[in-house]
């Protein structure tokens, strides 16, 4: 053990030891052992055998005092150091004081413990016999106080100390005695330990109902709050609703009144108007009576009048079959252009428009025209037109040749028509009916379009732009410019040039928001639109334009519209009316211009032509070649026409023979005939009879 | 006491007014009748009974947006009427309108400076 020197002893000793010293000084005993025991308690085992010097101290004064606990407990904190520092002479005498105190005073369980330390400083000093002695004394006391721990204790220590002192059956009892009592000991611990766990187990029950409780009341708390609030917005409606229905009590109230007073004066009022209508009400069976009889008369009318209008509409369109026989048929202008589109829409079933096509040689001719009115008047107008203007063509190109003609003088011979045949005279009161028209003649080999119009214009797109003529302005009748004669119009066509011709129906069309008139401005417009357009898309778009413009407005006007794309190749590309390029013909012909003029007229049917100066000629060819019809001349020399057919017959009965015989000579046809040829023509020759008349046997074979 | 002449518009006749007092003289509209001699002869007949005793300064206004080749000779003969004022030393004057953007129109206009010899006045409305 350390010894700790002065000056190691920190300030709270010296503080205690300074204040214990005080209240000994004082006469304070209690307070000064007080501090004592401190001390030495603070000391254990930093410096025990101070320690002890201190209990000591303490214990003297308890000792005056007579504090008999104190001194107990002193005692023992004595007892404990001195057998700890190995004393075991002083450990025994201060336990001994305590075990007397005890012994006297009747603590039994102090007494015990007192006991057994005892023992065991005898157990240390050797003296068994004092130890058994002071054992079984303990166990004694230990049995009275039925303390299992303690008599147990005491029995295994007993049962050492006996084997030592040499009672082995005293030992063994005492052992068995004490193993009995561990075994009850420990079912007494766990006897105690299940009863814990069950009060355990039933604090957590009891807790946990205790929760489930408080959550089910929380659970009511809420659901009532619930209803509460339900009950209360309820509570709110009701009142509202009481309040909304004591409002229209009162508005009821209000109205009844009202009603009340209207329906008094409404039941004078009717009472009035009774007595008037009734009277009225006899006035107008009388008129009604009338008004049926009226009926009767104005529906017989009626009928009478559809009766009569069906057969106006009847006749008239039968009229529009003859209108649509004369116009040209679309086979036949197939022939003559190749892509192309007409656009004819009357507006009373006949129509005073009229269009025009036709071909001679290689000048192609268009018309399109427009007669004064529409419907029937028009109709009777576009019929003398289209004839008149066909009239005309064909005798210019007869009379003069194809390279004469010309679209001004047509114009103007066809206005000269127009004037003489309806005895215009220009006085006031007389209709001055004629037409407007445009008219092209195209030369297919030159590409030159010529063109004159009466009022009407001729437009042609080259390539998105547009040229225009404008026709002359004065009509195809009488007219105080009537003998100003018409303007003609030359120019050079392009391939893919777009041709048109048309009349005023369309753009005079009203319609659009305003109603007001298509316009020339718009149709320019829309023409160069389409211009890339195949033409009969532009039939179709044309068309929907001018529906859509129209809308619901009646058609104003006629409507005629053609439009064409010029191709330079355009001959090759029609067909021919006739194809006879798989066929041979032999002419037989002694002067030459006879013979040029018939391979003009055959030129345009392609055919292969070979050529005997006469009938012995002809016979030496007919050696090596057979053609398929044979074209005769008369008079030749060598050998003539008569005498060639006889012989040609003979060897080849099936190769066909025209004569080509004069005009009225009956004599000709006569020995023709008996000469054998199979048919003739007579000079000069008119080319369409002419191909007609060949048509008929060049097939034969 | 010549009585003005009033025609109300229709589909296919136009509005006419004449009045000597109120110094109005118009034909506005279309104009396509079927018969055209019933239509305008009465108005022919009313210009040649004005012609004879007319006022000071006739101003004729005409302002047809569309009229088909018959009205046109009529219309002529119309305003023909009126030309016998000029030789008795009065001012008579026709104002020709058309629709802008019309050119056909327009044209007519300049046309009847050629046929009718009184001045013509070329005006466009919208």
């Amino acid at each position: 053990m350390l010894l700790i020197s002065a000056d190691e002893l920190d300030n709270f000793l010296i503080e205690k030891i300074d204040l214990a010293e005080k209240y000994r000084k004082e006469g304070n005993k209690s307070e000064a052992a007080r501090i004592y025991t401190q001390i030495g308690y603070y000391l254990i085992d930093k410096n025990n055998s101070k320690s002890i010097e201190f209990f000591i101290k303490a214990l003297e004064i308890n000792k005056e005092l007579n504090n008999r606990n104190a001194i107990k407990v002193l005692c023992n904190n004595v007892g404990d150091l001195y057998y700890k520092i190995g004393n075991n002479k002083l450990a025994l005498e201060y336990y001994t004081e305590s075990y007397e105190i005890n012994k006297k005073f009747g603590n039994k369980e102090n007494l015990i413990t007192d006991i057994l330390k005892i023992s065991q400083i005898y157990n240390d000093l050797k003296n068994y016999q004092k130890e058994k002695e002071m054992l079984e004394e303990a166990l004694t006391y230990s049995i009275e106080l039925n303390d299992l721990q303690k008599i147990h204790e005491c029995l295994s220590r007993l049962s050492i100390t006996y084997e030592i002192l040499g009672d082995k059956s005293k030992s063994l009892e005492y052992q068995e005695k004490a193993l009995a009592i561990y075994k009850k000991l420990n079912q007494q611990k766990i006897k105690d330990l299940e009863e814990k766990k069950k009060n355990i187990e039933e604090k957590i029950k009891t807790t946990e109902d205790n929760l489930k409780y408080t959550y089910d009341s929380l659970t009511k708390i809420k659901r009532n709050y619930e209803e509460i609030q339900t009950y209360a917005r309820l509570k709110e409606s009701e009142n509202k609703i009481k309040d909304l229905l004591l409002k229209q009590e009162k508005h009821k109230a209000q109205q009844n009144k009202i009603l009340l007073l209207y329906s008094t004066i409404g039941l004078l009022v009717l009472l009035l108007s009774t007595i008037l209508i009734f009277s009225q009400y006899r006035q107008k069976k009388t008129a009604l009576k009338l008004l049926e009889e009226n009926k009767k008369e104005i529906e017989k009318q009626r009928d009478i009048a559809n009766k009569q209008n069906r057969k106006i509409k009847d006749s008239i369109i039968y009229a529009q079959r003859i209108q649509s026989a004369i116009l040209p048929p679309d086979n036949f202008i197939d022939n003559i252009l190749n892509e192309y589109f007409i656009i004819y829409i009357p507006r009373d079933i006949v129509s005073g428009d009229f269009y025009y096509v036709n071909k001679k040689e290689n000048i192609i001719i268009i018309a399109v025209a427009d007669c004064t009115g529409h419907g029937v008047p028009g109709a009777l107008m576009s019929m003398l037109g289209f004839a008149f203007l066909n009239e005309i063509i064909n005798k210019t190109v007869y009379n003069k040749h194809i390279k004469n003609l010309h679209t001004d003088e047509i114009l103007n011979e066809l206005r000269e028509y127009i004037i003489n045949s309806m005895h215009q005279k220009g006085s006031g009161n007389e209709p001055l009916d004629g037409m407007d028209i445009a008219l092209v003649f195209i030369d297919t080999e030159s590409h030159i379009l010529e063109f004159s119009g009466a009022h009407n214009p001729v437009y042609i797109i080259r390539k998105g732009q547009l040229i225009e003529f404008q026709g002359d302005k004065m009509p195809i009748s009488y007219h105080p410019k009537k003998d100003i004669p018409f303007t003609k119009h030359n120019i050079k066509l392009e391939d893919n040039d777009l041709i048109y011709l048309f009349t005023d129906g369309y753009v005079d069309q009203f319609g659009g928001q305003n109603g007001s008139k298509f316009l020339y401005t718009n149709f320019k417009n829309l023409l160069k639109s389409l211009y890339n357009e195949p033409l009969n898309i532009q039939k179709e778009k044309l068309i929907n334009a001018y529906n859509e413009w129209k809308g619901d407005y009646d058609q104003v006007d006629d409507i005629c519209i053609l439009g064409f794309k010029y191709k330079k190749n355009l001959r090759s590309e029609i067909q021919r009316i006739y194809d006879w390029s798989d066929k041979t013909i032999l002419i037989v012909e002694d002067i030459d211009i006879n013979y040029y003029l018939l391979v003009e007229a055959l030129k345009s049917t392609g055919v292969k032509i070979h050529r005997a100066i006469n009938g012995q000629h002809a016979i030496e060819i007919l050696q090596s070649l057979t053609p398929d019809l044979i074209l005769m001349d008369i008079y030749m020399p060598v050998m003539n026409g008569y005498e060639a057919t006889r012989i040609i017959k003979q060897q080849y009965p099936n190769i066909p023979i025209i004569m080509q015989t004069a005009l009225d000579s009956g004599q000709e046809l006569q020995l023709s005939i008996e000469a054998g040829a199979d048919d003739y023509i007579s000079k000069p020759i008119d080319f369409k009879t002419f191909l007609k008349k060949i048509k008929n046997y060049i097939h034969d074979n | 006491m010549l009585n003005p002449l009033l025609l109300e518009a229709a589909d296919d006749t136009p509005y006419v007014c004449f009045d000597k007092e109120k110094g109005i003289f118009e034909i506005s509209g279309r104009s396509l009748p079927e018969d055209v001699i019933k239509f305008y002869t009465p108005i022919i007949e009313w210009v040649n009974k004005y012609a004879q005793d007319p006022n000071e300064k006739t101003v004729i206004k005409l302002k047809l947006d569309y009229f088909n080749s018959a009205s046109q000779r009529y219309i002529v003969e119309v305003l023909s009427a009126f030309e016998p004022i000029l030789k008795n030393g009065k001012e008579v004057i026709i104002e020709w309108y058309y629709k802008e953007g019309d050119d056909e129109m327009k044209e007519t206009g300049e046309e009847y400076m050629e046929f009718v010899d009184i001045p013509v006045k070329l005006l466009i409305y919208k």
